[in-house]
């Protein structure tokens, strides 16, 4: 069998054959539409009596590590207009008609429809009515041209201000990032998340639209419908929030402006986020009115930040911790490594003072840690030099963001000699070294900074990602994505300093004097039974009272949680913020908040 | 590289009836356009001067030395692919466009140009030095005794050509776009000579092969392909689209309602791209789409033409296969269009608002003037 030109021709021609029937084929299909048919097709599309309804679809629930629910959506009513294709006179009647029940001036309503971007949709007249004004237009149902009452889901979060910092808010998308998220599936008048995971994991969230194809007479009312499409509900997002021990963190705060991170060291996951004040973002369901848009922006105690990730602090004392590394891992200092102090330490031309006026005498690293004593750390750091705090500082993740599923997370300020040569043109002074050693000077670091380093030394120095998110599940129930726990970087530290500095925070929360007293300047925090370990930080301010610090972790020999606290001008750390830190604690572990009860989800 | 015998050859009423298509295509989306914000016409136009210039280097350079470089460009346009599935994010939107700096193309399009090379390339009998031909040795029809192992190859090698790329685009997905691939395929396989019992093979693999992909794709992608092939599950995407566009149609009549009278298709998404031949049929009629379905005929009569009388194997299988993409695209976007087929989104070559689309059909078009115009010389 040879295949040549011949052979060649003749499948050409059938080719040729096949597609010119095609062609004809659909020269017929165009004389029945367009000829046979022609003149249904013209009365409906005189009539225009096609129209979709939109039905919106639920985004996602949000839930905690345990199961319970953070976020979820209800249905709401919502009053909608098609004016499209009414009559002057409709339209006027059906305004008149409306206006008063859903208690919306006539103008409003027809500047409303002048402004609508969109054509051939449906405009929200008003939404999230209650069941009687909904009853009411049912029953005028007749006489109101061109409006429909639509289910609508509507976001609603059962504890309010709780999680606000974590779980965020909503908003209708504008026209930014409308744009930017072209080909995404978003659409004008859309709800999209405006702050926390809602925003970062919107696109999971949100699920998609769907709704009714309708026939409806020149009056816009429906006589009919064609199709319906059920609108596929949003993915749903599983939290490390315990949203228990979030509550207990919360409440110890008692009101006062502060923040609370508490996650488990061996791999970030984020067990509390507390930021005080906060909003409730119920009120963001719906549309905000102006005045309390305003109030809630202009308020002084910013109850729109996040003060747990964009707040910048100093970290006082608890920045010893850094101090500590950096001298013992450079040689400087070892166990026995002591410095006298009096109370005040005069440096050239000034005198530092000891938070103890009458001076803390000879001490050892240890004690120095235990009592906080400012004295022997200003010693250590000008022996140590600011290169090596700063290295270590970096090591631990500060002046840099940690890298949460978050938006807007501050990286604070690591200040070093370049930094100050270039943004205040001067050069590093010793007694920068000094401030910088105690944790103060320009030195700023956010609540989830602290509590991710002292993470990093509750396991041995391993740096997480922190994270919030730990599971997304689509609607059928299949995992769409696990976070895996990121390691940013693991600090080699040898194992007799790292243990030194351990005991000596263990020291601080239970050390006995003598007496039987406890010393340490955080022995508020001890609890019978389980071993605490942390370190206090009293942070001056230029802005008034001091922020109360204390950063720590349980238990002392297999780390399960570490937290950071900080009271906005709390005062002393010891006094402010350590008994915060034994409340937390006790809450994890005499309810076992961690993981028996965490089981049940994963099962 | 070029000299005037090559000119005297030049095709310039296959190039006079491209022109005109674009122009319809140009003028029907000014038309529909008067309802958008966007100039789209303008942005046609710019594409179609940069299609001509496409068009130009095309033809320029003989189709032998194309074909020598098409398993580069093929290579090429499956990295595209492959970059477009593994670097943008996985959101459930579509993904089928890439961005480098202001230019957004569509793999899929070049992926499509270089396939058809590479197959007409692999199917021709002189493989390797495509640019001296003379033998019509067979390629595919093997001995008369069974299945030879060189047979398989020649079936197997052509399949794996066609389904990757498929794969890619479908995943996307482009659905529409990835089942042009299959007439393609066969037709090229048919025309170099393969048996018809072959043939069936072929598309009984890819019957086989379908629901194997099937698993490998996410909840929501499987989701969206099923709407694409079914659109009565959605009578808010595709079913209302396909409703309007009958309503648009038929209420063209016999003349229809002349230049910027249309007011159905405006109700239409994708009334300037892939819904494009019913706004044309609305102010259009019946007349006007008998006229615009004649010219679309004219050129794949004529790519056909050129197909026959090519100078080698090589030069007609190319213009055989631009003929079969042309014809399938036309034939199923029409016929999505008018209801026979369910709408899974497929551009109208020449007509539909596009760059990446337009600038490809108008290669397609240089390579056919490029092998017409190659016919005599030796």
């Amino acid at each position: 069998m040879s295949y040549g030109k011949k052979e060649f021709r003749k499948r050409l021609l059938i080719l040729t054959v096949l597609i010119s029937l095609s062609f004809l084929v659909l020269l017929g299909r165009l004389w029945v539409l367009e000829i046979i048919q022609g003149e249904k097709y013209l009365f409906l599309a005189r009539n225009n009596s096609i129209r979709l309804l939109p039905s919106r679809a639920p985004r996602g629930i949000i839930y905690d590590r345990k199961g319970e629910i953070l976020a979820r959506s209800r249905p709401s009513f919502s009053i909608t207009i098609y004016p499209w294709n009414l009559s002057q006179e409709d339209l006027a009647e059906t305004v008149k008609e409306i206006s008063p029940i859903i208690g919306v001036k006539e103008e409003r309503i027809y500047q409303t429809i002048e402004e609508s971007q969109s054509p051939f949709n449906n405009i929200p007249l008003k939404e999230d009515v209650d069941l009687k004004t909904a009853t009411k237009i049912l029953e005028r149902k007749l006489s109101l041209a061109g409006v429909d009452l639509q289910v609508q889901p509507r976001r609603y979060y059962p504890d309010e201000e709780l999680l606000a910092p974590v779980l965020g808010y909503l908003g209708e998308i504008d026209k930014d990032q409308l744009q930017a998220l072209r080909g995404r599936g978003y659409r004008l008048g859309d709800r999209v998340g405006r702050d926390g995971v809602e925003r970062v994991y919107d696109e999971y969230l949100k699920g998609e639209d769907g709704g009714w194809q309708i026939r409806v007479n020149n009056r816009g009312q429906r006589v009919g419908t064609m199709g319906h499409k059920e609108p596929l509900p949003g993915n749903d997002l599983v939290l490390t929030i315990d949203r228990q021990l979030q509550q207990v963190a919360w409440d110890s705060l008692k009101g006062r402006p502060g923040a609370i991170v508490v996650l488990d060291p061996n791999n970030g996951e984020i067990l509390s986020l507390v930021s005080a004040p906060a909003y409730d973002p119920n009120l963001f369901a719906g549309s905000l009115s102006q005045e309390k848009w305003l109030s809630l922006k202009g308020d002084p105690l910013h109850p729109l930040t996040n003060r747990a990730i964009q707040g910048e602090y100093p970290p006082g004392s608890a920045f010893k911790v850094i101090t500590t590394i950096a001298a013992l891992e450079r040689g400087i200092a070892s166990r026995d490594k002591s410095f006298f102090c009096s109370g005040t330490f005069p440096f050239k031309d000034r005198v530092f003072k000891c938070w103890k006026e009458e001076g803390c005498g000879t001490l050892n690293l240890k004690e120095a840690i235990i009592h906080s004593c400012n004295v022997y750390f200003y010693q250590l750091g000008l022996e140590t030099g600011v290169d090596n705090i700063v290295d270590f500082s970096k090591e631990f993740g500060l002046g840099k963001a940690s890298g949460i599923d978050l938006v807007e997370e501050k990286k604070g300020l690591l200040p070093h000699r370049r930094w100050r040569k270039e943004s205040l043109s001067r050069k590093w002074f010793d007694g920068d070294t000094i401030n910088l050693s105690i944790g103060q000077g320009y030195l700023l670091v956010t609540p989830l900074q602290m509590a991710n380093l002292i993470g990093a030394i509750a396991n041995g120095g391993r740096l997480y990602r922190p994270y919030l998110v730990k599971r997304i599940i689509s609607p059928e129930g299949e995992t769409i994505r696990e976070t895996r726990p990121r390691l940013i970087k693991e600090v080699i530290l040898k194992k007799k300093n790292l243990d030194l500095l351990r005991e000596s925070l263990f020291g601080v929360v239970n050390e006995k004097g003598p007496s039987g007293r406890r010393t340490g300047t955080g022995w508020r925090a001890k609890i019978e039974g389980i071993e605490v370990a942390g370190k206090t930080g009293t942070a001056e301010n230029p802005l008034g009272e001091d922020h109360a610090w204390f950063i720590g972790f349980a238990p002392y020999r297999e780390p399960k949680i570490a937290l950071a606290i900080l009271v906005e001008h709390g005062g002393m750390g010891g006094k402010a913020a350590a008994p915060i830190a034994k409340r937390i604690f006790e809450a994890y572990f005499n309810s076992k908040v961690g993981e028996k009860k965490s089981r049940k989800v994963e099962e | 590289m070029f000299d005037r015998r090559l000119l005297k050859n030049f095709d310039w009423l296959l190039l006079v009836i491209t022109l005109l298509l674009c122009l319809i295509g140009i003028l029907t989306i000014y038309s529909t356009a008067k309802t958008l914000d966007t100039p789209y016409h303008l942005k046609q136009l710019a594409s179609l001067g940069l299609g001509l210039v496409a068009l130009v280097i095309v033809f320029s350079i003989d189709y032998h030395k194309w074909a020598r470089w098409a398993p580069f460009l093929y290579l090429g346009s499956l990295l595209l692919l492959f970059f477009l599935f593994f670097l943008s994010p996985p959101v459930l939107g579509v993904r089928r466009w890439l961005s480098i700096g202001p230019l957004t193309f569509q793999p899929s399009e070049i992926s499509k140009a270089a396939t058809f090379l590479l197959l007409a390339r692999y199917l021709s009998p002189v493989r390797g030095n495509p640019s001296l031909s003379g033998s019509d040795a067979p390629i595919l029809s093997g001995t008369s005794n069974g299945v030879s192992r060189k047979e398989k190859a020649d079936l197997l090698i052509p399949l794996a050509i066609v389904a990757l790329p498929l794969f890619l685009i479908a995943i996307q997905p482009d659905l529409g776009t990835a089942l042009l691939f299959l007439p393609l395929g066969l037709v090229l396989v048919y025309l170099a000579g393969a048996r018809i019992k072959h043939l069936f093979l072929l598309i009984a693999f890819f019957l086989l092969a379908s629901p194997l992909g099937w698993f490998f794709l996410h909840g929501y992608q499987k989701r969206r392909i099923l709407s694409f092939l079914n659109p009565t599950r959605d009578p808010l995407g595709a079913g209302y689209n396909i409703i309007q566009s009958k309503i648009a149609i038929g209420s063209g009549r016999l003349l229809g309602k002349g230049f910027l009278n249309s007011t159905q298709s405006s109700f239409l998404p994708g009334h300037h791209t892939d819904f494009i031949f019913s706004s044309f049929a609305e102010e259009w009629g019946l007349l006007g789409s008998l006229l615009l379905i004649l010219l679309y005929l004219f050129l794949i009569i004529r790519a056909i033409e050129i197909s026959r009388h090519a100078k080698d194997r090589l030069g007609s299988l190319l213009a055989a296969g631009i003929a079969t993409i042309l014809a399938s695209q036309i034939i199923i976007n029409i016929a999505m269009a008018t209801g026979i087929l369910p709408a899974t989104g497929l551009p109208l070559p020449f007509l539909s608002y596009g760059g990446s689309h337009l600038v490809m059909s108008l290669v397609s078009i240089g390579f056919l003037l490029n092998i017409r115009m190659r016919r005599f010389m030796f």
